[in-house]
């Protein structure tokens, strides 16, 4: 098994690589574009609340295949009006469809995580902000937002994992990520064991994902 | 800090009401309570003792009658709650120090952010009310690492970092250990001490006795009896404050009853 890994040693990395950064970029990204979905879906009533959750049930209520075909077969029929605006290098290139697809979709997710996080903060915290005259921003900057962070880091940490596993999807669009070079290097060789390889990858991808969170726990560790 | 209202009663109620749906919870309050002035409010459980002094900072908002605070009434503008919350502190029964900063960063971070202290100033001031409290070797430390007895402490620091010209205090020891207890009442009688003027729900008698002008007596909303504490404790004038009082401080009751016979 090791001479399998050895002889291809150069795309095994290319797509560890490449796969590690579609993942970590649409965490990040998908965090970021969470954030005021998630806070819209906790404290809005009116339009901005219902524009959020309009964006949560399309995006978790479609496969992620699905959204990965639309946005770079369907959004590539409009070539010549992406080209229009300045867009066509995104839409023509496979792996900026990819991470598109992989951030659009996690922020549906991560975006309920902090939703949820932050309405389980208890009266009493919105009390104190209150008590000792928080201006709304630093409130929601200072003490909303860390708590519900720390409240939702299990579970973003698994939304991370899970995140991790779809970026394998990427390969049927062609993108060669570890699941991508793991077909390329089995239409060479005709050798099962190669998907052995690429399941050792993302073994350890994981491994290193839940090491990472194990030591953000820990600085969180006020919260229990 | 807008200096105008510094002088006159510290809080002012007149026939302030307050429903929670079709549940009345402050019925027609009246009750002034001048500049130092120490108030400690009792009554039964669901009385409504929370409620009125939340209605003074306005975490409760009262919805008919004049509440006056510092001068101040809800109604005289935009920033006026902003205003009666600037110069009223509150200390909660289960002390709400903010789990995710330290005890030094709880006390600077309204003083920081909200009233744009410098920060070195708003540390050297968050230390010295900390000293104040015997919590001057704790600041680094995480709510969580900290007692029941040193989080209401540091809670009561935090609130003194805003400056506050009344300090509002609901059961700060009814989560306590008896042992922490004693530590918060002490820090609540040197704060009396100090002058500051204080609004205090407690079942704690002797500190009632020992600390407050007036006591005031709530049941199902409404003010029975408002005395000094010496005529409410030994001669009080309400059939339902006689009651409570059995209940609260039974030994001294039956003592007063063998001294009567
Ligand atoms: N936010 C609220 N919504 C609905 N009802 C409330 C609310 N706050 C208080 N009440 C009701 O008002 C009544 C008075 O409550 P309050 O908390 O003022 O009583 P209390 O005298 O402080 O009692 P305790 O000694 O148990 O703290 C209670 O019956 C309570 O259920
Ligand atoms: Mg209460």
């Amino acid at each position: 098994m090791l001479d399998l890994w050895l002889n291809y040693r150069g795309l095994w990395l290319e797509g560890l690589v490449t796969t590690a950064s579609l993942t970590g970029l649409a965490i990040v990204f998908g965090f970021f574009l969470a954030l005021p979905i998630g806070v819209l879906r906790a404290k809005s009533t009116g339009l901005g609340g219902w524009l959020a959750l309009g964006y949560v049930n399309v995006f978790r209520g479609m496969p992620l295949l699905v959204q990965l075909f639309l946005v770079y077969y369907g959004l590539g029929q409009f070539n010549s009006e992406l080209r229009a605006i300045g867009l066509w290098w995104i839409f023509r290139d496979a792996w900026y469809c990819g991470l598109l697809a992989l951030t659009l979709n996690t922020a549906a997710y991560q975006a309920e995580i902090i939703r949820g996080s932050l309405q389980t903060i208890p009266a009493s915290v919105y009390e104190t902000n209150a008590a000792l005259n928080l201006t709304r921003w630093t409130a929601f900057r200072r003490v909303l937002l860390p708590i519900a962070f720390a409240k939702a880091l299990p579970a973003i940490g698994n939304e991370f994992i899970l995140l991790l596993k779809a970026t394998s999807l990427v390969a049927i669009i062609t993108v060669f990520d570890l699941m991508g070079q793991a077909r390329y290097i089995f239409s060479e060789t005709l050798d099962l064991r190669v998907y052995y390889i690429a399941a050792v990858h993302y073994l350890l991808l994981v491994l290193a994902i839940e090491w990472a969170l194990r030591r953000i726990e820990r600085r969180f560790a006020w919260m229990a | 800090m807008d200096g105008v209202t510094d002088t006159g009663p510290a809080v002012v109620f007149e026939r302030v009401n307050r429903h929670f749906g079709a549940y009345h919870a402050l019925r027609d309050i009246d009750l002034t309570v001048a500049r130092g002035e120490k108030i400690v409010v009792c009554g039964p459980s669901g009385s409504g003792k929370s409620t009125l002094i939340r209605c003074i900072n306005h975490l409760v908002a009262p919805q008919s009658g004049r509440l006056a605070v510092c001068g101040i009434a809800a109604r005289d503008g935009r920033d006026a709650v902003r205003r009666i919350r600037d110069r009223v502190g509150m200390c909660f029964q289960h002390f709400n120090l903010y789990p995710h900063l330290s005890v030094l960063d709880n006390c600077t971070l309204s003083p920081v952010h909200t009233y744009r202290v410098p920060r070195a100033k708003a540390r050297a001031t968050a230390l010295e009310y900390l000293a104040r409290v015997g919590m001057e070797d704790q600041a680094g430390k995480y709510p969580a690492q900290l007692s029941g007895g040193q989080q209401q402490r540091a809670a009561i620091a935090r609130s003194l970092c805003m400056k506050p010209q009344i300090m509002l205090f609901d059961e700060p020891t009814s989560a306590l250990d008896p042992e922490s207890v004693g530590e918060v009442l002490g820090v609540m009688a040197d704060l009396s001490q100090a002058g500051m003027t204080m609004i205090v729900v407690t079942h704690e008698m002797g500190f009632a006795r020992e600390v407050a002008d007036r006591i005031v007596f709530m049941d199902a909303g409404r003010i029975v009896e408002i005395a000094p504490p010496d005529d409410f404790f030994d001669n009080p004038q309400h059939e339902r404050s006689r009651r409570f009082l059995e209940r609260v401080a039974p030994q001294r009751a039956t003592a007063q009853a063998q001294e009567r016979t």
